[in-house]
Parts: structure tokens; C-alpha cells; sequence
């Protein structure tokens, strides 16, 4: 395993969405959404502390993990995870234009 | 603090998130004497811990255990070292035996006023390699133990419980009690 603080986080990251798709086949289908929002309130956490914290990404972490332990019902999720991603859409579409 | 037995049964859950808060090392070891105090087949006391705080490991762990939702103070390895070499029945006990432990451990920890999960989303073989378990010696669950969000259990929904018509019988099957 590398020493590098980042590459190590990163590479954490990596083998927990492998472990992820190893174990999802057998665990109930809701775990899919719980993995995938987790692996990214994680990859939002290593770019804060790697320095990466614009006012977009702190406010994503924020909402990703309002969102990951939030209690959310199915559709309270779906509904939560719309507006994150028309507001990734809105960001993409700013820096393109702009 | 101190709680009621039947208290801290029925006001328990299960925390994910914790304070970013050490636990002092003798309050785990509380936890894990009550845990050791469980009812087990013919006294065989199948279980082992390894209590895991050091944050490098943890995070090589949470990378292998998707189960694991938040960094918690510290994480605990219930291990079970089978008696039963080969015996089928002898090895059931064990794993009965090891889950009196773990609601022992978790009731600790709440009266103790720290919140633990018990998680079983892990990879077996990845734990055992990390932990350096000997041959015989299994990773039968992961117990995360932090102190708890203050408010964050008020705020939960409580989760449903079967009624006491739908478990339990008088006598004989379906029968109310």
C-alpha cells in the first residue's frame, strides 16, 4: 500500500466499492443506494481534506450526508437525490457556458 | 452512568455516526467483560475480540466492510474460535453462544452511554488477513463503539417491531399467549 496520504484514501475508496459489488448479489436490493451514496460522501470527504473545498463541493458533502443519514423513505430519497443531481447539471452547464 | 436491565433493552438501537470523541480504552474493556459474561454452550466461551483503535487500520478496515457508515471511535472484531472440531452441533452452540455475547456487548455499551452497530457487511477472508487471525478463528461480526450525536436517536424512526401475538404461543403453535 502506497504511503501517499491521497493515493491511500483514494485507493480505500476503491477496494470499499469492490467490496461493495462483492457483497451487494446477497444483501437486500436498498443496499445498492446505501453503498453508492456512502462511497460518494467519502469521495466528497477525501477532496475536502485534500484541499479541494469549493463552496459547491462543501455543499454537496453537506447534502450527501443529509441525505445518507437522513432516514430518508425511498421516494424522500429519490426526490433528494434529483435536486443533487440537477445541481451537479446546473455547476457542469456554468463552467462550460461561462 | 447505570441503567436498568430492561431500560437500556428497550430504549437501545443501533448508532451508525459518532462524535469525533476517543473512548478511554477502560470503558471498552467494561464492555468486553460484559460481553465475556454471556451464557455459552457447556462454559466454552467461543468468543474473541480484538478491539480495533488505531485510525490507519480502521480506515483499511471500513475499505472492506461496507457496513461501516461513519468513523467510529473504535471498532470491535467478535471473532468465534469453534469448539466443535467437526462437530456440527457443537459448532451452532458456539455461534448461539457468541450471539448472547454481542447483545451483551451492545447493551453495555448503551448503558454505558456510548452507541455501537453491530455490522455484518464485510469481507470474511479480508478481516481475518488484516486482523492476523489463526486458522480456526472466524470474524463472525464487526461492532462499531463511539459516543452518539446527541439528538440523533430522538430523531429517529423507531424500527418495527413483530408484536408479541405474531412471536410468541401458548402451549402450542398459534395459539395467543
Amino acid at each position: 500500500m502506497t504511503a501517499d496520504p491521497l493515493q491511500k484514501q483514494l485507493t480505500h475508496l476503491a477496494e470499499f466499492l469492490i467490496t461493495s459489488a462483492r457483497a451487494l448479489p446477497e444483501e437486500p436490493p436498498d443496499y445498492g443506494v446505501t453503498r453508492l451514496m456512502d462511497a460518494a460522501g467519502w469521495l466528497l470527504d477525501i477532496m475536502v481534506s485534500a484541499g479541494m473545498d469549493s463552496a459547491l463541493v462543501l455543499e454537496l458533502e453537506r447534502q450527501v450526508d443529509a441525505a445518507r443519514f437522513g432516514k430518508l423513505s425511498k421516494e424522500e430519497m429519490k426526490t433528494a437525490l434529483d435536486a443533487l443531481i440537477i445541481q451537479f447539471s446546473n455547476e457542469e452547464k456554468r463552467l462550460n457556458n461561462g | 452512568m447505570k441503567m436498568d436491565v430492561l431500560e437500556a433493552i428497550h430504549s437501545r438501537s443501533s448508532v451508525r455516526v459518532y462524535r469525533k470523541e476517543p473512548v478511554a480504552i477502560d470503558l471498552i474493556r467494561q464492555v468486553i467483560q460484559a460481553a465475556a459474561r454471556a451464557a455459552s454452550a457447556s462454559n466454552a466461551q467461543p468468543w474473541r475480540f480484538i478491539v480495533v483503535g488505531d485510525k490507519n487500520r480502521q480506515h483499511a478496515i471500513r475499505a472492506i466492510a461496507p457496513g461501516i457508515r461513519d468513523e467510529p471511535a473504535a471498532i470491535v472484531a467478535v471473532c468465534l474460535q469453534a469448539p466443535g472440531a467437526g462437530n456440527a452441533h457443537a459448532d451452532e452452540m458456539a455461534w448461539m453462544s457468541l450471539g448472547a455475547a454481542l447483545q451483551n456487548l451492545l447493551l453495555a455499551a448503551h448503558a454505558l452511554g456510548l452507541g455501537a452497530c453491530p455490522v455484518g457487511s464485510f469481507h470474511q477472508r479480508a478481516v481475518a488477513l488484516l486482523l492476523d487471525l489463526p486458522a480456526g478463528v472466524t470474524p463472525a461480526i464487526l461492532v462499531t463503539l463511539g459516543y452518539p450525536i446527541a439528538g440523533a436517536a430522538a430523531s429517529k424512526k423507531p424500527a418495527p417491531q413483530k408484536g408479541l401475538d405474531e412471536i410468541c404461543f401458548s402451549e402450542r403453535w398459534g395459539v395467543p399467549l
